[in-house]
């Protein structure tokens, strides 16, 4: 899974001594999060910060996500600081948990991830006629919303759309001429900005869902 | 004090600059005089041309080269067009090195021809790339609609094709047509509304260009053609 991260938009080397979770409380935290959902996983990082700059949780204190209710999964300790974590990928919604020990104040922040959908496409296409891909439109506003093909026989083709139609149909016209037959893959990401509500501390970060099929293209 | 300061600093640099100019030190670049095809062989003459057809006239611009270097044209030299529906128009000068004319013509072929003394020393056919017409929804069509374009399709496949909305309610859009089935379907989701939303008159065009080529002139002669359509309609968020 080839991730891009938001949370590393800040400076990943750790530069300074990241201060330790028991001496900053929960309120002066900030939380940066990623998902990033496929077919087989929902990868999930997370960076904490402080007014200075990275903070490492202390022993006692740990991150978790929770996947639609689901038991807690740790997340584990990356490179630059950040928290990773790889939960079920078809959760639309992941619980992350900060949990403290007292007397610093535990907190969930809620997490809504594009809805797992399917791609609906025929077996095979050619490319001197249409192909017509449908999914189920996410009901919430979408930020990002990019549909691509791709394959051995045909370049790259990406459309960025603007609505959730919930299908849409490459043309002939779209498809440069060859002779070839490949296998191609279609895939649908959608992204959403995410600012969930927490009283105790400032989180923010995207969610991304890939959703992808395959088919074979013929001339 | 102060102003006695002042103005030794200003009787200072004065001098300064009254022995400068006195010295020659303040170069001034000798003007540039463009070369000219004077005396130039109309074999060794290259012509860089650009036409493009909206299918009632012919945008003519035309560099003249020679021996490396653009060229003014000399004396009695000119470049004059022709099309079998329309008089021979003179190219005139745009500025030194470019030569430009409108030729009012549906023709897809055209001649130019060099002129010395009068007399057509050169001449050449050129082709543009298929005539046709763009329609486009005469009814006004809503973003989330979408809309089809048609056209008259070429056979000739290396012609390269884009397709462009605008608008100032739309971000922009632009579509390579890579096989020409004679229309493409702008859909749902392709037109992205600009905030605040609201109606607007949208322009689509079609440019159909053919790759540069070499023009049987000078040997560093060659030609760029297209032809374009624009059509509006009116786009409703």
């Amino acid at each position: 899974m080839a991730v891009v991260s938001s949370v590393t938009g800040a400076a990943t080397c750790e530069e300074y001594a990241p201060t330790q979770s028991s001496d900053i409380s929960t309120r002066d935290m900030r939380l940066a999060f990623d998902v990033l959902a496929d077919t087989s996983s929902a990868y999930v990082e997370v960076r904490l910060d402080g007014p200075g700059g990275l903070v490492r949780l202390a022993p006692g204190d740990t991150l978790s996500v929770s996947p639609g209710g689901g038991p807690p999964l740790a997340f584990e300790r990356g490179s630059g600081g950040l928290y990773t974590a790889l939960a079920p990928p078809g959760a639309a919604e992941l619980s992350l948990v900060l949990d403290r020990t007292p007397p610093g104040e535990s907190v969930r922040v809620e997490l809504a991830v594009p809805a797992a959908t399917a791609l609906s496409v025929p077996p095979t296409f050619s490319r001197g006629d249409v192909l017509t891909i449908e999914w189920e439109a996410e009901s919430r506003p979408v930020q990002e919303l990019l549909l691509s093909i791709e394959g051995e026989c045909l370049q790259r083709i990406e459309r960025s759309l603007g609505a959730d139609p919930g299908r849409y149909t490459f043309q002939a016209a779209d498809f440069p001429p060859s002779e070839e037959t490949c296998a191609v893959i279609v895939s649908l990401t959608r992204t959403v900005v995410l600012q969930p509500d927490s009283d105790l501390l400032e989180a923010s970060g995207r969610a991304t869902r890939v959703t992808q099929a395959s088919l074979e293209s013929a001339p | 004090m102060r102003g006695a300061g002042f103005l030794a600093r200003v009787a200072v640099l004065a001098a300064a600059s009254l022995a400068a100019a006195a010295c020659g030190t303040e170069e001034t670049a000798a003007p540039y005089e463009v070369p000219s095809t004077d005396g130039i062989a109309f074999e060794s003459i290259s012509l860089v041309v650009t036409a493009t057809s909206n299918g009632e006239a012919v945008l003519l611009t035309v560099y003249v080269m020679a021996e490396d270097s653009g060229r003014q044209l000399a004396g009695s030299d000119r470049i004059v067009a022709q099309a079998a529906d329309a008089q021979p128009v003179q190219l005139a000068e745009l500025d030194t090195l470019a030569y430009v004319a409108l030729l009012p013509t549906r023709e897809t072929t055209f001649e130019l021809a060099l002129l010395r003394d009068g007399k057509p020393e050169a001449r050449v056919a050129i082709d543009l790339p298929d005539a046709f017409a763009l329609q486009v929804p005469e009814e006004a069509v809503r973003l989330s609609d979408g809309f089809e374009v048609s056209w008259e399709p070429t056979e000739i496949a290396t012609d390269v094709q884009l397709l462009n909305v605008l608008g100032t309610c739309v971000q922009p859009l632009v579509r390579r047509i890579e096989q020409d089935t004679g229309g493409y379907a702008i859909q749902a989701g392709d037109l992205v509304a600009v905030e605040p939303a609201a109606p607007c008159t949208g322009e689509v065009s079609l440019g159909r260009s053919r790759p540069k080529a070499p023009l049987a002139l000078g040997p560093e002669s060659y030609l760029d053609v297209a032809q374009i359509r624009t059509a509006r309609l009116e786009l409703a968020p």
